[in-house]
């Protein structure tokens, strides 16, 4: 009898523990690997897609035909990616400076949310500050000649920029701040990093500051942020987020502006914001064993440090962005390679342009991330190097002993392993 | 009885309070939680590196033959002699604008080690500037970098050194020693750009010495000025690379108009 008593109890303690033991191991559930795509336009969309569902419920969603089947209201995936290629006309408050028509202008290859051969142009005085107005970035276009931006002010700092991929931006808007933090402390203080801290522009809270990571220098923390922020400098479009039009180097555009601010009620870039949230990351390309022997060699002459090769998303349900946003479970503990820390450092490759607030370096920029680099032919932030070693060499400052280790340390056989390795990402 | 009873009892107490407990975690577990706010940034955790320091010339050294010699082998090994028909051959800037003293240098291949100048993989950037440039038909003819032609470079080279070229190679500083610093590896090597009259004009000066001359390139650091071709110049950093740059053939990339220099530091 006693026995049995004592069994009893014994169960009865299990039972009380064992409900906790389940209830973390939802919180800390084992994570899984981010989908990928393998960038080739002539699969379906639906490669493209991670599975988060819209702010409007949608899921992937029906094929786009703009005549019979438009993007509409209670948007999928397809409708939110049919409006991230729409080419905007002045009637839509394009201008009156603008880079291009579209998102997909500059992200469209290979894949619509990759990149392109598109730089943005920027422009500051000799010491990097900027031109009248404050926006260093220079429209190339505009919707009247007299509106056309050109530099004669002497503005004797140029830089280009080159477009960096959206593809897998939903995971990474949903690595916790804590998570890039201990990364960037954990870099050798010769390489360390500085994360900036942005404001969240959709918040709503008190605090609404997040660590940034968008943007050649993490200017913006949220996809919603950096979306309104594109719409308003490349195109010229307004919106909530961004109500005021952009200057022409410091005078009005008003006279070219024809449709009330904001241009977009908050619509497009809900679209844009989502169809990025709801992109792959960049899939990796045939890996073989000089591949695999160069991430061991890349990872051993310190380009990891800069170049973070993984990073774990928060769980499932956390509310990031300031309290903007919870992360499902579409975007949640997933593993990803971005091959960036999201960090500005300073390389050597930069003019210097605009000292933004809480940069400690007018020549910081932050790391450009490796995914789906193997699409392009032209690298580095300016896009002056043609290779991938033109690029190694390039990097200086910061990355100097990253570079000696490439050169000193490294054999043929080892270093054409390097850069086979880069090309397979 | 009472065993009976206690079995029941305990039984039922079980299964309540597991149905409880589940029900209470799953619960807790679809609350959201908030992401932790950025911490503040601690000096010694995400600050960059302090700055280096900035270099006095006056408390540097002045360049001495052995050193630049050992700069030049560490490079080149011995793929390289200083070209010592020039005067000056060597001399120090900060070129590239990083406040870290540069060495300029003028080289000649030795026939014998050509093939380490070729190499696949070279510890340097090799470039031609006057490539970049379009010059006026008569300059053309003269600017040995078409003269040239299409040659073969070696893989992953874009310029086929040969014997009887003149090189200008700039290893930039690295820290508060400048190019001395044995991590000062970052070298441009530069192919027919080494004029008359080359010399190191210093940042501070340009203003001065280009006053009212446009269209006129970004500058970042000191330049190197000479006369190639026939025709005053200098070649400067310029986003990565060194382009030259004459008033009289100078086409900028984009068509910016630069109204006056402004380039400080």
């Amino acid at each position: 009898m006693r026995i049995l008593k004592i069994f009893v109890l014994l169960i009865f303690a299990a039972a009380l523990v064992l409900p906790f033991t389940y209830t973390s191991s939802v919180e800390g559930q084992a994570a899984t690997e981010a989908p990928t795509t393998e960038m080739d336009a002539r699969q379906s969309d639906a490669t493209l897609y991670n599975g988060f569902i819209t702010r409007d419920n949608g899921g992937l969603g029906n094929a786009v035909n703009e005549c019979t089947n438009p993007a509409l209201a209670g948007r999928s995936f397809r409708d939110n990616k049919a409006i991230f290629e729409e080419r905007e006309g002045v009637a839509d408050g394009l201008g009156p400076t603008y880079n291009d028509v579209a998102c997909s202008a500059c992200h469209q290859a290979p894949v619509t949310g990759h990149v392109s051969q598109i730089n943005e142009f920027r422009a500051a005085d000799g010491n990097g500050n900027p031109p009248p107005g404050g926006q260093t970035l220079i429209q190339d276009r505009a919707i009247d000649p007299d509106a056309q931006e050109r530099i004669n002010t002497g503005l004797s700092t140029h830089e280009f920029r080159s477009t960096r991929t959206v593809l897998g931006d939903g995971f990474v808007e949903a690595i916790g701040n804590a998570t890039l933090q201990n990364n960037v402390a954990a870099q050798p203080s010769g390489q360390r990093g500085q994360l900036r801290t942005v404001t969240v522009l959709e918040s709503t809270a008190a605090d609404r500051t997040r660590i940034g990571r968008f943007g050649h220098t993490s200017q913006h923390a949220s996809l919603e942020s950096f979306a309104a922020d594109a719409y308003s400098n490349e195109m010229g479009i307004t919106s909530p987020l961004q109500p005021n039009e952009n200057n022409i180097l410091g005078q009005s555009s008003a006279p070219f502006d024809t449709v009330a601010d904001p241009e977009d009620d908050g619509d497009d870039v809900a679209a844009f914001t989502d169809f990025m949230r709801a992109l792959r990351a960049p899939g990796r390309g045939p890996i073989n064993a000089d591949v695999i022997a160069g991430q061991n060699l890349f990872n051993a002459i310190n380009c990891d440090v800069c170049h973070t090769p993984q990073f774990t998303t928060v769980p499932a349900g956390t509310v990031i962005n300031a309290g903007a946003f919870t992360v499902p479970n579409s975007l949640a503990n997933k593993i990803i390679h971005p091959f960036s820390d999201f960090a500005l450092h300073n390389i050597g490759t930069s003019d210097g342009i605009g000292g933004e607030p809480g940069v400690n370096d007018r020549f910081s920029t932050t790391t450009i991330a490796l995914w789906g680099v193997r699409t392009k032919h032209r690298f580095m932030m300016q896009g002056n190097a043609h290779t991938i070693f033109d690029s190694i060499q390039l990097h200086a400052g910061q990355a100097s002993t990253a570079r000696n280790n490439f050169n000193f340390g490294l054999n043929n056989t080892q270093k054409n392993q390097v850069i086979a390795f880069v090309l397979s990402l | 009885m009472w065993t009976k009873t206690f079995r029941t009892s305990s039984l039922f107490a079980l299964l309540t309070a597991f149905l409880v407990l589940i029900g209470c975690a799953k619960t807790r577990a679809v609350q959201p939680v908030a992401e932790e706010p950025p911490a503040p940034p601690p000096a010694t955790a995400v600050a960059l590196p302090a700055p280096q320091q900035p270099v006095d010339p006056t408390k540097l050294p002045a360049p001495a033959l052995e050193h630049v010699q050992a700069t030049v082998n560490r490079i080149f090994q011995d793929s390289v002699t200083i070209d010592s028909s020039h005067n000056p051959s060597y001399f120090v800037g900060d070129f590239n604008g990083d406040q870290s003293q540069d060495l300029a240098v003028i080289l000649k291949p030795v026939s014998a080690k050509l093939s380490f100048l070729n190499q696949e993989f070279p510890t340097w950037i090799a470039r031609e500037p006057l490539k970049q440039v379009l010059l006026p038909k008569s300059k053309a003819v003269a600017n040995p970098s078409i003269a040239r032609g299409n040659e073969d470079p070696a893989s992953g080279q874009t310029i086929r050194f040969a014997a009887n070229d003149a090189l200008l190679a700039i290893v930039h500083g690295y820290g508060g020693k400048g190019w001395r610093d044995p991590e000062a590896t970052q070298t441009h090597v530069l192919r027919d750009v080494v004029g008359d009259d080359i010399r190191m004009l210093p940042f501070a000066s340009v203003a001065k010495a280009y006053k009212g001359i446009k269209p006129f390139p970004s500058i970042y650091g000191d330049l190197i000025q000479e006369t190639l071709i026939g025709q005053a110049g200098f070649l400067h950093f310029a986003g990565g690379m060194y382009e030259w740059y004459d008033p009289k053939n100078y086409k900028p990339v984009l068509g910016p108009v630069h109204s006056g220099m402004s380039a400080m530091r």
